[in-house]
């Protein structure tokens, strides 16, 4: 029997959003949206399969913006208000539901699984969510990675060498930082590849990336296994290949399990529908409703008439599309026997978001399906790593320029019409951090706190969640106010620095503001610094 | 500014977004006028709807229903607007598809003085070179003194782009600025794809590529080579 190997990549990530100057944030609320509804339940379901010793293997990779903020007290101690503001909430909805069963189940559903998550966060995890991921990592369960330092989108950064390399090192030094073991592995975000990337990732001592699937398919080389197996770079680089059908079956908007009638509906919310005089303590000054998470409408269809949710019937509809998944990956291991000489690995990755934020149900069909696999020898659940350790002979390729991002390129990030524009202000802040850090090499004490928080300014201005906030057209204000800031920021320090002059005010507010990458150190923007050997290690692959 | 799902919602919902978007009457109106209202009302200042947007990312970074004004970042003090342009010429290339990338540039004030003094006209013009970088053709786009960026189509893969801002007066030319080459790549089965017509081939490529629904994953080069394909197969058939 040949076994079908699973390789599952969650890429965690949010962008930098710390307000400290308000008490109360809209878009902070991001965070504490997806530390809620994916994060720990989550995590939650690894340690119940952990105790339930029942075996898995999964690679998650943890932004260093989100790293940051998960270790950031003063977010922590504004989640811990979120929680008990919404356990709150939710005790209200219970006494207003008392007379509808079926919405005061669901209250009472929502209420006890936000007390699940306080108890697990704080008994767990000591109030550092990252603690409990390093715990599954040691104990042989995950495999953590990291992505470039603000999630920033390569390929168009292509003609800025030193600025790509300070995004990979920032990000594998801050990895460093924060767990035990050193990241093997590298998630590009949003895929995005440029032929030559390799050479930036292997002087970190990078082992493998996920690519997606037309990075093979394109290549200027042969491929002869398909995405069935990785490859190497000529570098050594390994390149884990996307299976576009099966991450389909998952995130397809139209024909994914998320799609299903019976799963809850993301946009039906209490925040909307309610009054605002019962709504206001839990929704954003002055008084702009947002999302509450207390949510009592299936999917139904598109129409405004929705069903109430069933939670029972949507866990029944997890497990069915837990075995359809495997369904689905079985046929297609048969229908290829005749194709492969080797047991064939299946890349499927996805935002970890998608589990628990966006599709309610999805961490519940993610405990189903590993579940599964632990009961069926047909299946096993790998890392790229323990590939890499098996030393499977894999074809030797060219990957071609790719992205999993609309069309497969760039043109979500640089569409042309409302995010392009800013690429002439962003490329220009580059330059001009890297004119800093070459003109004013090794300064001290306040200059050099002046040039780091520059430096630090400069990753986030690189950051793809702006331009993709911009494109979409979600909180775009925010994200164009977000964007021109870092690059205000940068020209800032630039004008003081060329006139020999510190603004102290702006640095201490900057500081406490974007306080992220405490260690950086804005040397890695002079052009010299990729000429000496990466601060990592430099053991051969 | 968009509004999420608006057939979706509930009465009651498409009311307090009404209220909270200040239009008239809210309080009276039918669903379908709030509808219409309220798609009025985000229309003034973009057509789009998230509906356009493909994939489970259309949910990502939404807390919200509505695109929320967002007036409350402050800056930091000292910072200024950013700038119109930068003291100096420069032009750069951006890949954003296969075969389309985004130019844009900027003329020190000095130079678009010069040139307008002149009365110079402009040319954007798109060279491409072989892999040795050997002219092979090149095309030119007229632009304005005004204009400051331009989407190029790059027609052939596996060739080098460039582009350069070049002046013309009295039918001299000079060239302003170049851009840094972007390399394109040609597949391997693009110029092969008789390969793609053996049964195993096709099969261990392309199979993690056919969607659901039976159609290739919305890739213009796929596509192609799927389309050369399905030609070469029915020219076969009707030989």
């Amino acid at each position: 029997m040949m076994k079908s190997r699973i390789n599952f990549i969650f890429n965690a990530h949010m962008p930098f959003v710390r307000h400290p100057e308000y008490p109360k944030f809209l878009e902070e609320d991001w965070l504490y949206e997806v530390m809620n509804e994916s994060y720990l339940p989550l995590l939650r379901m690894m340690f119940k399969l952990k105790d339930d010793k029942v075996p898995f293997r999964l690679t998650f990779s943890l932004s260093p913006t989100l790293c940051s903020m998960l270790s950031d007290d003063l977010l922590n101690e504004r989640f811990c208000t979120y929680l008990d503001e919404h356990i709150e909430l939710g005790d209200k909805e219970i006494a207003r539901l008392s007379g509808d069963s079926q919405r005061c189940a669901l209250a009472t559903y929502y209420r006890d699984e936000l007390i699940a998550n306080r108890t697990f966060y704080n008994e767990y995890c000591h109030g550092r969510i990252l603690n409990a991921f390093n715990k599954l990592s040691n104990d042989g369960y995950l495999e953590l990675i990291t992505t470039t330092a603000t999630h920033s989108y390569l390929p168009v950064f292509k003609d800025y060498p030193i600025a790509v390399n300070a995004q990979i090192e920032t990000g594998v030094l801050e990895h460093s930082r924060n767990f035990d073991k050193m990241s093997e592995g590298f998630w590009l975000p949003e895929c995005g590849y440029y032929p030559g990337l390799e050479n930036y990732l292997k002087r970190h001592n990078i082992r493998w990336v996920s690519l997606a699937s037309h990075a093979l398919a394109l290549s200027p080389d042969r491929p002869e296994r398909g995405a069935y197996s990785p490859v190497r770079c000529p570098n050594g680089l390994y390149c884990f290949i996307r299976d576009e059908r099966f991450c389909s079956l998952v995130w397809s908007d139209t024909e994914g399990y998320p799609t299903d009638t019976d799963y809850r509906d993301f946009y039906r919310d209490i925040g909307f529908d309610l009054p605002m005089d019962y709504i206001r303590p839990y929704v954003h000054e002055p008084e702009v409703r947002s999302f509450t998470g207390y949510k009592y409408c299936a999917v139904t269809g598109k129409t405004a008439e929705k069903s109430v949710y069933d939670r029972a019937k949507a866990e029944a509809k997890a497990m069915a599309h837990a075995r359809n998944f495997l369904y689905n990956v079985s046929c297609r291991t048969r229908s290829m026997l005749d194709v492969l000489d080797m047991e064939p690995v299946y890349t499927v990755s996805f935002d970890a978001e998608l589990f628990g934020h966006w599709w309610f149900e999805g961490v519940k069909w993610l405990d189903d399906l590993i579940r599964l696999v632990a009961a069926d020898d047909e299946f096993e659940l790998i890392t790229p790593v323990d590939f890499i350790s098996s030393k499977t002979d894999v074809q030797t390729l060219r990957p071609a320029l790719s992205s999993w991002g609309v069309g497969g390129y760039s043109s979500v990030w640089v569409d042309g019409s409302t995010n392009a524009k800013y690429y002439r202000h962003i490329f220009k802040a580059i330059e001009r951090m890297t004119e800093l850090a070459e003109r004013f090499p090794a300064q001290k004490s306040l200059k050099q706190r002046f040039l780091n928080q520059a430096a630090r300014e400069t990753l986030l201005l690189m950051a793809s969640d702006w331009p993709f906030i911009i494109h979409n057209q979600t909180n775009a204000e925010y994200a164009v106010k977000r964007l021109e800031g870092h690059i205000q920021n940068v020209n800032l320090v630039y004008d003081n620095m060329c006139k020999n002059a510190v603004n102290t005010e702006w640095l201490v507010k900057a500081e406490k503001r974007d306080n992220l990458f405490k260690n950086l150190d804005y040397n890695i923007m002079n052009g010299s610094h990729l000429e000496e050997p990466s601060p990592i290690y430099t053991a051969e692959f | 500014m968009v509004l999420i799902s608006i057939d979706s919602l509930s009465d009651t919902e498409l009311r307090n977004i009404a209220q909270q978007e200040d239009l008239e009457d809210w309080d009276t109106l039918s669903r379908e006028e709030l509808i219409e209202g309220l798609e009025h009302l985000y229309d003034e200042d973009d057509d789009r709807t998230l509906d356009g947007i493909t994939g489970s990312s259309k949910k990502k970074f939404v807390n919200t229903l509505t695109d929320v004004q967002s007036d409350n970042v402050l800056s930091l003090p000292g910072v200024e607007s950013l700038p119109e342009s930068y003291n100096d010429t420069s032009i750069h290339l951006i890949l954003k598809d296969f075969n389309w990338a985004y130019v844009f540039w900027s003329l020190s004030p000095q130079q678009f003085s010069e040139l307008e003094e002149s009365g110079a006209s402009l040319i954007l013009r798109n060279t491409r070179l072989s892999a040795d970088d050997r002219k092979v053709a090149e095309y030119d786009i007229d632009v304005s003194l005004s204009d400051t960026s331009w989407t190029v189509e790059l027609p052939y893969p596996g060739f080098k782009y460039k582009v350069s801002l070049v002046s013309v007066v009295d039918e001299k030319e000079s060239v302003i600025c170049t851009s840094t080459c972007l390399e394109t790549t040609q597949s391997w089965f693009s110029t092969h794809p008789e390969e793609l017509e053996k049964d195993s081939v096709f099969r261990a490529v392309f199979s993690s590529l056919i969607m659901m629904d039976g159609t290739v994953i919305p890739n213009r080069q796929l596509i192609d080579i799927v389309e050369m394909l399905n030609k070469g197969q029915s020219q076969e058939a009707d030989a």
